[in-house]
């Protein structure tokens, strides 16, 4: 079969796809499912090729695939606690490297990963992520400070134990 | 925005389907041009808008109608079709297997979210076909099994199990062809099967 060149519009939605189903399943075949699964369902009922439809459609397919107790809803953290996400005061000065990270990801739950993935490579706000996944915003927020404090001690604790 | 989020936006921005999964995904949409909603321009041809649909529509009936009076067929893709295609996807993935062993039995204990014993239809018995292993995939949106196997000379196949539905059981067997793809597609008590080869 020839090749047809893929529009750049489409091959970025499908990208976008992909990595918001890795972020939930943090397995690329897996991932590779859910986006082609998400993708028919779109393609079948006619759908908006845009990235909110795409992404709820994976996410559909994923809470299908999984019991639906794993994904455990977090109490939300005291609003007090928490201001903006963006204005967390953060002690971690160096850049995670690639390998360190794709085993640290594997440390956090789905919901978690997801959260992460929406706020730090989406750029969603907390609103927006709440509004996106039915929780309340406290609790998305209290997901992605999670995710990141899970992930800085998880490194942290790898390259203690590297470098004695 | 903090170190640790950039760490995570460039560790997914590197993430990339691969140049065949992309056609994969395209070879969905059939032969339909229909590019990506980018809600910005007002220009009455642009994607999604209203000029375009009609001419689309227009365009993709006069198509029609000429291909209904040549013909004197529908050629809407049926069920099987979609089944076919779909397998043939999957089968040229050639994604690893997630159970290895050479057991159904083991097989059925070990992928237990299917609602159905995963068994060897008569052909594979009769054929003498390998178990190498299999996976979880999905058929139309349905939960189903894809086991590798191997033919007496080594060649691989993939077998694709499902649970008959309303819609499969309207899938007569039948041999088809898909993306250099040979696809067998029967039923055999409740369990829809289907075989993929490369031609």
């Amino acid at each position: 079969m020839s090749q047809s060149p893929v529009p750049a519009s489409l091959r970025d939605l499908l990208n976008q796809g992909y990595r918001y189903a890795l972020s939930l399943c943090h397995d690329s075949s897996l991932a590779d499912d859910l986006l082609q699964e998400g993708w028919l369902a779109l393609l079948q009922a006619n759908g908006p090729k845009d990235k909110a439809y795409l992404f709820r459609a994976i996410r559909t397919r994923y809470l299908n695939r999984i019991k639906r107790e794993q994904l455990v809803v977090m109490v939300p953290l005291d609003a007090n606690d928490i201001d903006e996400m963006s204005a967390q005061s953060d002690e971690w000065s160096t850049l995670a490297d690639f390998e360190e990270l794709e085993v640290a990801l594997e440390q956090l739950r789905p919901v978690e990963r997801e959260a992460l993935f929406l706020h730090a490579a989406e750029g969603y706000t907390a609103q927006e992520i709440g509004q996106y996944t039915g929780q309340p915003r406290g609790t998305v927020l209290s997901l992605v400070q999670r995710a990141r404090h899970k992930l800085k001690s998880w490194i942290k604790q790898q390259r203690e134990v590297k470098h004695g | 925005m903090v170190d640790i989020d950039r760490s995570v936006k460039t560790y997914y921005d590197d993430k990339q389907l691969s140049e065949q999964q992309l056609q994969h995904l395209l070879a969905l949409q059939g032969n339909e041009e229909n590019p990506v909603n980018d809600h910005s321009a007002d220009d009455p041809y642009r994607p999604g808008s209203l000029g375009l649909r009609f001419a689309m529509t227009f365009a993709a009936g006069l198509v029609l109608v000429v291909a209904v009076f040549l013909s004197g067929n529908w050629a809407a893709p049926d069920i099987a079709d979609r089944v076919a295609q779909e397998v043939a996807m999957n089968h040229n993935k050639a994604l690893r297997v997630e159970y290895q062993t050479d057991s159904y039995q083991v097989l059925s204990r070990e992928m237990d979210k299917l609602d159905f014993d995963l068994l060897a239809p008569r052909l594979m018995v009769e054929k003498n076909f390998t178990l190498l292993g299999a996976r979880y995939c999905s058929i139309q949106g349905q939960l189903a099994a894809q086991l590798k196997l191997a033919d007496s000379s080594g060649r691989v196949y993939t077998l694709y199990q499902t649970r008959l539905n309303d819609a499969f059981k309207e899938i007569k067997s039948d041999f088809l062809q898909w993306d250099q793809v040979s696809i067998r597609l029967w039923g055999e008590q409740d369990i829809l099967y289907g075989l993929a080869v490369a031609e």
